[in-house]
C-alpha cells in the first residue's frame, strides 16, 4: 500500500532521531549529581556493600559500555527499576500514562469540538451587532487565553466552584474516597467503569473530571480556535472557494470544503498542544493530585530516581515522536495531494 | 533624525497602529510597565519581599498589606511587584540567547541548505541536531535540565535557551532559503564575496526581523515554562520572588479559603504575557512594510 511507503520514508527520520534522543537523555541523566549506588544502598551500608552494587548495576563500566548495556537493555523492554516506588520504571510509566492520556484527550476533544467549528463560523459571520460581538470576543479569547497559566486557572476555579459554591466534589485525586475505583483493565477511568458497570465510580471520575478538562480545554483552546480562524480565512481567499461561491454552491457545502482544508494545520498544531502536555499536564496534574505520567515525572527528579528520569524523557520523547506519525497519517488521509506523490 | 517632533510621534506608524487596535495598546502599556517594574519594582515596595513578618501570616488584603500576606507572613503585594525582575531577567536573557544562538545557526543551515562540501554537512547537521531536542516535550526537557544542572536562575534561563532554539533557528533558516534565490546575493557573490561573508553580511541582516518579532513570543513562553517548573518545585525557590512558586506557596490554602496568596501573582503573570504576545503581534505587524503604507493612508486593516 501507498501508506505504508509513505510512512516508511518517514522513519528514515524517526530512527535517527529516536537514537539521539537516547544519547543525550543517556549523557545528561549522567550528569546529574549525586552516585545512584549510593541513593540506593541508603547510608547503612558501607563501601565495599557500595561498591558491589555500582558492579552489578554496570556502573564502573566505561561510558561507551554503559551505553551499549543501556540500549541492549531498552530493546529488551527494561528501563531500570526506580529506587522510590521499588517496581520497574516501564511498569510505572504504563500504570500511569492512561490516567494521563485520558485527560489531555478528553480536553482536547472538547476544545476542538467547540473552537473548530467556531473558528470557521466566525470567518462567515455577517454583519449586525451582535455578530460583530461574537467575532471581538472570539478573537480576544483567540489572543488572551494562552496567556493564563494553567495551573493558577486550576486553583482560581477550585476556590471559585469548590470552596465557595461547592458545585464540584474535592479536587483530590479520581473518585471520591467512598467509591470503590473500577477494576483496572485499560487504565483509562473512565473506559474501566464503563466496561466494568461500575457506575457510581463513572460518576465520581466524570465530576472530578469536569474542572481538570475545563481548564486544560479553556487555556490550549485559545490556540486552537485562532489556528482554525487564521487557516479558515486563508482557505477562503482560495480560488477554488471563490470559484464555488461564484457558481452558487450553497454555503453549507463551502463551509464543509473549508473546514476539511482547515483540518492539516489544525492537526499539526493539536499534534504540538499534545506533545507539550504529556509533560506539560503534570501542572494541572498536581493541583488535582491527579497521580499520572507528569507527577512521576516531577517525583523523580525531586528525588533523583535516576532509572526513572530516563525512563520518563525517552517514553515521553518517542510518545511524542508517534504522535507526529500519526499527524501524518492525518495528513496523508486529508490531502491527496500527498496521496499522489507516490 | 535623532530628536522627533510632537507631529513626528502622532503621525507615526506605531502610534496609529495603537490607536486603532485598543487590545494591543493595552498590551503594549503592560509589557512597558512591565519592563519598568523589572527595572525598579525591588526599589519601591512598600515591605520586604523576602522577610516575613512574625505572627502576621494569611493575613486578608488590607490598607497596609494590598495583596494580604502569605504563609511565611511576607507582603504579597512586593513580592509580586519585585518578582517581575526574577522572572523578566530569567526569561529575556533566556529568549535572547536562543536569538543569539539560534539565529546564526539558523542562517547556516538555511544558506547552505542541500549544497554539497563542508558547510552542507554542516547545515545537514544542525538540523538533525534539532531534530533531536524538538522530540522532546519542553517541558519533560525542562524538568531533566533542572535535574542535571540544578535549580538557579541560571540553569533556568539556559534551558529556555536550549527549548527555543530550534524556533529561531527554524525561522531563521526558512527566511535564509528564500533570501538566497535573490538577485542582491547573486550581485554579492559576483563581485567576490566569500560564501560565509554573504551568509552574515548579506542575508543576517535581512532575515534576522521575523526572528526579533519572534522574541516577545519567546519571552512570554519563557515566564510560564519559568513558573511552571518553580510550581512544581523545580525551579526558584522561595524567598526569592517569583510568580510561580508564589501561587504554590498559595495553592495549599486555597482550599482553605486564603485566595489571595495565588490569586495576584497570577493575575499579574497573566497580563504580562499577554502584554508580550501582543507586543509581538505589533512587531509583526510593523516590519510588514505592506501595513505600514496602509496605515499611513489611513485604512483600516
Amino acid at each position: 500500500m501507498k501508506l505504508w511507503r509513505y510512512l516508511r520514508r518517514r522513519m528514515i527520520f524517526i530512527i535517527p532521531q529516536i537514537l539521539g534522543v537516547t544519547l543525550i537523555t543517556f549523557l545528561i541523566v549522567r550528569m546529574i549529581p549525586g552516585d545512584p549506588a549510593r541513593i540506593i544502598a541508603g547510608s547503612l551500608v558501607n563501601e565495599a556493600g557500595v561498591e558491589l552494587i555500582r558492579e552489578r548495576m554496570g556502573l564502573t563500566e566505561p561510558l561507551p559500555v554503559q551505553l551499549l548495556y543501556y540500549v541492549r537493555n531498552i530493546f529488551q523492554g527494561d528501563l531500570g527499576r526506580s529506587w522510590v516506588t521499588g517496581n520497574p520504571v516501564l511498569e510505572d510509566i504504563l500504570l500511569r500514562l492512561p490516567t494521563t492520556l485520558e485527560l489531555i484527550i478528553l480536553a482536547l476533544i472538547v476544545s476542538l469540538a467547540i473552537m473548530v467549528p467556531l473558528g470557521i463560523r466566525a470567518t462567515f459571520s455577517k454583519g449586525g451587532a451582535l455578530n460583530r460581538l461574537t467575532n471581538k470576543l472570539l478573537t480576544l479569547y483567540g489572543m488572551a487565553a494562552g496567556a493564563f497559566p494553567d495551573f493558577w486557572l486550576a486553583l482560581i476555579l477550585i476556590f471559585v466552584f469548590y470552596v465557595v459554591l461547592g458545585w464540584v466534589p474535592s479536587p483530590i485525586g479520581a473518585f471520591d474516597i467512598a467509591v470503590v475505583p473500577p477494576h483496572r483493565l485499560t487504565g483509562f477511568y473512565i473506559v474501566d467503569s464503563l466496561l466494568t458497570g461500575n457506575w457510581d465510580a463513572l460518576k465520581s471520575v466524570c465530576s472530578h473530571l469536569i474542572l481538570p478538562v475545563f481548564v486544560l480545554a479553556f487555556v490550549y483552546g485559545g490556540g486552537i480556535l485562532k489556528v482554525a480562524m487564521v487557516s479558515a480565512n486563508e482557505v477562503k481567499k482560495s480560488d477554488y472557494i471563490s470559484y464555488a461561491t461564484i457558481c452558487g454552491l450553497p454555503e453549507k457545502d463551502i463551509q464543509r470544503y473549508i473546514s476539511k482544508a482547515c483540518y492539516p494545520s489544525v492537526a499539526t498544531f493539536t499534534a504540538v498542544i499534545f506533545g507539550f502536555l504529556i509533560g506539560g499536564a503534570v501542572l494541572v496534574e498536581s493541583v488535582f493530585s491527579w497521580g499520572g505520567f507528569g507527577q512521576y515525572a516531577v517525583q523523580s527528579v525531586v528525588n533523583s530516581d535516576f532509572a526513572a528520569i530516563q525512563g520518563v524523557v525517552l517514553f515521553s520523547a518517542i510518545l511524542n515522536l508517534v504522535t507526529y506519525i500519526f499527524v501524518d497519517i492525518i495528513y496523508y488521509m486529508v490531502d491527496p495531494r500527498i496521496k499522489n506523490l507516490g | 533624525m535623532f530628536s522627533a517632533t510632537t507631529s513626528q510621534i502622532r503621525d507615526s506608524h506605531l502610534v496609529l497602529y495603537l490607536k486603532s487596535h485598543p487590545l494591543q495598546a493595552f498590551g503594549f502599556a503592560v509589557s512597558i510597565i512591565s519592563i519598568v517594574m523589572a527595572i525598579i519594582g525591588p526599589y519601591i515596595v512598600p515591605h520586604s519581599p523576602t522577610l516575613g513578618v512574625p505572627g502576621k501570616h494569611l493575613l486578608p488584603p488590607s490598607h497596609e498589606y494590598w495583596f494580604g500576606t502569605d504563609v511565611n507572613g511576607m507582603c504579597i503585594f512586593s513580592r509580586t511587584i519585585a518578582a517581575y525582575r526574577t522572572d523578566l531577567v530569567i526569561a529575556v536573557v533566556g529568549a535572547l540567547m536562543a536569538l543569539f544562538i539560534g539565529a546564526p545557526l539558523g542562517i547556516i543551515a538555511g544558506y547552505f541548505d542541500g549544497k554539497s562540501g563542508f558547510w552542507g554537512s554542516v547545515s545537514l547537521a544542525i538540523l538533525r541536531i534539532m531534530d533531536v531536542i524538538q522530540a522532546f516535550p519542553v517541558f519533560v526537557l525542562g524538568l531533566l535540565l533542572v535535574a542535571a544542572f540544578g535549580p538557579s536562575p541560571q540553569n533556568l534561563i539556559f534551558m529556555i535557551a536550549v527549548a527555543n532554539i530550534p524556533g529561531n533557528l527554524r525561522l531563521a533558516r526558512s527566511e535564509a532559503i528564500s533570501l538566497r534565490e535573490k538577485d542582491f546575493v547573486e550581485s554579492a557573490r559576483a563581485v567576490g564575496n566569500s560564501e560565509l561573508r554573504i551568509a552574515f553580511h548579506h542575508i543576517l541582516p535581512n532575515a534576522i526581523t521575523p526572528v526579533i518579532a519572534l522574541l516577545s513570543v519567546v519571552m512570554g513562553f519563557g515566564i510560564l515554562l519559568t513558573a511552571g517548573l518553580s510550581f512544581v518545585g523545580a525551579g526558584v525557590r522561595v524567598p526569592t520572588p517569583e510568580w510561580g512558586s508564589m501561587i504554590a506557596s498559595g495553592g495549599t490554602t486555597m482550599i482553605t479559603g486564603q485566595w489571595w496568596p495565588s490569586f495576584f501573582p497570577g493575575l499579574f503573570m497573566a497580563l504580562t504575557i499577554f502584554g508580550f504576545s501582543m507586543l509581538g503581534e505589533i512587531i509583526t505587524v510593523l516590519i510588514d512594510p505592506l501595513e505600514r503604507i496602509k496605515l499611513s493612508s489611513g485604512s483600516d486593516t
